[in-house]
């Protein structure tokens, strides 16, 4: 009897990223090992190395954990309290606009996400992979370990893009949910006129983590066309423009604004802005992934 | 500006399909975009400037029609050339009809007010002045060959009546008399008979000629034959003969014993609308009778055996004599045309007979503008010989003098049979066999020899006459045009004809060539012109 699963969309996830994303577990001790100390956070106890506090003795305590020089010292019996070594919880949230749909970016996207999850579960941490849409921030599986991974890519797989991510509404409702000091990571293309202040709830909660821009070509770098009626993807708005040379280079430059705007406002409150675009290697990504978001 | 070949400028349909196909590719490209944020900025392409076609449209469009210009054959006008104007007035017998003169010269007037000072005016008048006026009118298929040769940018026939079917390309002024009303009249002898005595039931009686006279006028009248030994010497009179309108009586004259030459002479008796109303055709009112042998000299150019069977034909015709005075003869006959028209041309009325080329003659040249005409002549046609006919153009037929017969050759490989009669139309026959003949060569030349001497002479009327001058019955009942005076045609004004202008096929084929060129090269310029633009910035990370 074959009980394996069935595979994920190949198109979204080829045979070689699924390969890619198995090897993740065992690459990413490998890259942590050439980083610095302090750039992890742990949370929790039952660790062996990570000193949180004392606490008085209670029946059933493990005796190795009492602290004898402060029972000689003090007269009083207390234990050592120690955070286990796993990671703070991962927020992994995806716009899921139409504008995701188009232009390679979903590809991009749902790659991300597949990725982030995978790296934040080999690192012993908790994922909780969510999608901003229509001003919501729907929450789609929660993750602890490898064995969901499948689930996630048959998640990611299944939601396919749609309608407005309404990220003035959206975000809020994740950032103020969000525990302290855990990690954050937004994968939109931020084709949105949201003011990025939104990002500043985040302001003095010790979250760290990245915004993963998806750049779309045909977006920030447009070909130069003649008489080309443009439609939005996700309002159906329609304009008939030229873009000569000199209108697309304007365009870039208006692109390139808006993803400095963000990524000034993400810096401020600890996050990371890395572009990303469609084309790219999966390795790449992956390496970024790891070596780039805090 | 002319077009050589009008047809090719359908060519120019290509021009709006062209132009469809440009706006229907033209039209702008639909594409999604994630979304509209950066491009909100830009202008809207106006309708109008998508409108706008591009280069390549404007070259294809202008090469193609500079090629269908080109292939139509533009042409510039030149100036204005002078216009030729071909006029032929019908002459003969029915020029002696009153007031005709005047008709014609009113007609000719009023084409000549049409014409410029440097046109030219070309008036053939057939059968020329000075013809007999005692042969039939021409028909009018002769009038209108006449009209077609040469060159000429309009033609025009003067004559007396518009025919049934008039041809395109020649306009007819009818110059029939008008107001003729009930008022005219056309009286004629249109047949006659001489009676002999050993035919007539009275054995010892005198001879008698018999005459059919038609009139066709609209009112009776009396009329009578008198017979002249000369003019105004009466030796025989008729009874009075009161004819109906349109009507047709047989009258008899006798004919005295002795004389060898007379005259019938129709007299009009009574007029009822009065003497002041004369006959239309006089022509037709007298016929010279002559009785005996014609007059017949044959060249001694002839060569003893030509001569031999010449003399057995007009011995078998029984019609002929032969003479050696060429002055007193009718008839010429002999070798060459050359001298067969020197001598018709001297002495109208009479026939020449050229049997043959004359050494190295050159044959008579068939004029290209010929037209192809049947072959009437009954006589001709019951020696069942194969035959063509061609109308010559005036020219040739100047050679030929009205009442002159020529027989002669077309060409030194065949030789034709060549008959002129005086409608102006020359008859060919072909060879009666292959390669050049001999005037033996064909059993019927002694017939042929008769049948032409008659067609020449005049009709044998029986008891050794023959009857000169005796017209045909459509020339006696010739009268006015239900209308009248028909100058209708000249209010037709004369085309416009300018000289060939200058040719620009070439310069616009080359134009067109010029435009597919730069049609080619367009996307290689504009290439080059991005090679050396900015390129658009590769994409950087901000962070």
């Amino acid at each position: 009897m074959n009980d394996r699963p069935t595979p994920p969309d190949a198109e979204l996830f080829p045979a070689s990223f699924l390969r890619l994303l198995s090897l993740v577990p065992a690459a990413v001790p490998r890259l942590h090992a050439g980083v610095a100390d302090g750039r992890r956070a742990v949370r929790g106890e039952g660790g062996r190395f990570l000193f949180r506090g004392h606490r008085s003795y209670r029946p059933g305590d493990d005796l190795s954990r009492v602290d004898w020089n402060v029972a000689a010292r003090l007269g009083r019996i207390v234990v050592r309290q120690l955070d286990a070594e796993r990671d703070v919880k991962t927020e992994v949230w995806l716009d899921g606009s139409a504008s995701m749909g188009t232009g390679g970016a979903r590809i991009v996207g749902v790659r991300l996400a597949a990725l982030s999850v995978a790296i934040a579960v080999a690192a012993d941490g908790r994922v909780r992979l969510g999608c901003l849409r229509e001003g919501r921030a729907q929450t789609l599986i929660d993750v602890r370990d490898r064995s969901r991974m499948h689930a996630v890519l048959e998640l990611l797989a299944r939601d396919a893009p749609r309608s407005r991510a309404d990220m003035a509404k959206a975000l809020p409702r994740v950032l103020d949910g969000m525990d302290r000091r855990s990690r954050f990571l937004l994968i939109s293309d931020l084709l949105t006129r949201t003011d990025p202040g939104v990002l500043h709830a985040l302001a003095g909660r010790g979250v760290r983590g990245a915004l993963l821009h998806v750049r779309i070509p045909e977006v920030v770098r447009p070909e130069v066309r003649a008489d080309t009626t443009y439609i939005d993807a996700e309002t159906g708005e329609r304009r008939t423009v030229r873009l000569d040379e000199a209108a697309a280079a304007r365009v870039a430059e208006r692109a390139a604004r808006h993803a400095d705007l963000w990524a000034r406002h993400a810096r401020g409150v600890g996050l990371r802005h890395l572009p990303f675009a469609p084309g790219e290697p999966d390795e790449a990504w992956l390496r970024r992934l790891i070596l780039e978001v805090p | 500006m002319t077009f050589v070949w009008p047809l090719a400028l359908v060519g120019l349909v290509a021009l709006p399909i062209l132009w469809l196909l440009a706006r229907r590719s033209g039209r702008p490209q639909e594409v999604v975009m994630p979304s509209l944020l950066f491009l909100a900025a830009e202008l809207d392409v106006s309708p109008a400037g998508r409108r706008r076609l591009d280069p390549h449209t404007w070259l294809a469009m202008a090469a193609a029609a500079l090629l269908a210009l080109a292939a139509a054959g533009l042409r510039s006008f030149g100036e204005e050339r002078t216009r030729v104007v071909r006029a032929i007035v019908e002459g003969g017998a029915i020029s002696s009809v009153p007031s005709w003169q005047a008709n014609v010269a009113t007609a000719l007037a009023g084409l000549r007010a049409q014409l410029e000072p440097a046109d030219r005016l070309d008036v053939v008048v057939w059968p020329p002045a000075g013809a007999d006026l005692a042969q039939p009118r021409p028909p009018f298929r002769a009038l209108e060959a006449l009209a077609r040769a040469g060159e000429a940018d309009a033609r025009w026939i003067l004559c007396w009546a518009h025919p049934a079917h008039v041809p395109a390309d020649v306009r007819v002024v009818a110059l029939a008399p008008s107001g003729l009303g009930t008022t005219w009249r056309s009286t004629g002898v249109v047949a006659v008979g001489v009676e002999s005595p050993e035919a007539a039931a009275t054995q010892d009686g005198p001879a008698r000629v018999h005459a059919t006279v038609h009139h066709a006028g609209p009112q009776p009248a009396t009329v009578r034959l008198v017979l002249e030994r000369s003019a105004g010497d009466v030796v025989a009179t008729s009874a009075d003969i009161l004819l109906a309108a349109r009507d047709a009586r047989g009258v008899t004259v006798e004919l005295p014993a002795g004389l060898e030459r007379a005259r019938l002479v129709l007299q009009h008796i009574a007029v009822p609308e009065g003497a002041d109303v004369p006959d239309l055709l006089p022509a037709d009112d007298a016929v010279l009778l002559v009785r005996g042998l014609a007059d017949v000299y044959v060249s001694p150019a002839l060569s003893p055996a030509d001569r031999e069977l010449v003399l057995a034909a007009l011995d078998a015709s029984g019609r002929m004599r032969v003479v050696d005075d060429p002055a007193s003869a009718r008839c010429w006959l002999g070798y060459g045309a050359a001298a067969a028209l020197a001598w018709a041309r001297g002495q109208a009325g009479r026939m020449a007979l050229a049997l043959q080329p004359a050494g190295d003659e050159p044959p008579l040249a068939v004029p290209g503008d010929a037209a192809p005409r049947a072959l009437v002549d009954a006589r001709t046609r019951d020696l069942a010989v194969t035959r063509t006919a061609a109308a010559f153009s005036h020219a040739a037929l100047g050679a030929a003098r009205a009442g002159t017969f020529l027989v002669g050759w077309g060409s030194d490989a065949a030789a034709y049979p060549l008959l002129s009669d005086h409608d102006g139309v020359l008859q060919l026959a072909a060879p009666l066999h292959a390669g050049r003949p001999r005037l033996g060569s064909t059993p019927f030349f002694a017939l042929l020899i008769d049948n032409w001497l008659r067609a020449g002479l005049g009709p044998d009327v029986g008891g050794g006459w023959v009857a000169e001058g005796v017209l045909d019955l459509r020339t006696t009942e010739a009268r006015g045009q239900a209308d009248g005076f028909e100058f209708a045609a000249l209010d037709t004004p004369l085309p416009r004809v300018r000289a060939a202008g200058t040719s620009w096929t070439w310069p616009l084929s080359i134009a067109a060539a010029a435009c597919l060129a730069l049609l080619w090269s367009l996307p290689w310029l504009r290439m080059r012109r991005k090679g050396t633009g900015r390129r658009p910035a590769p994409l950087r990370r901000t962070s």
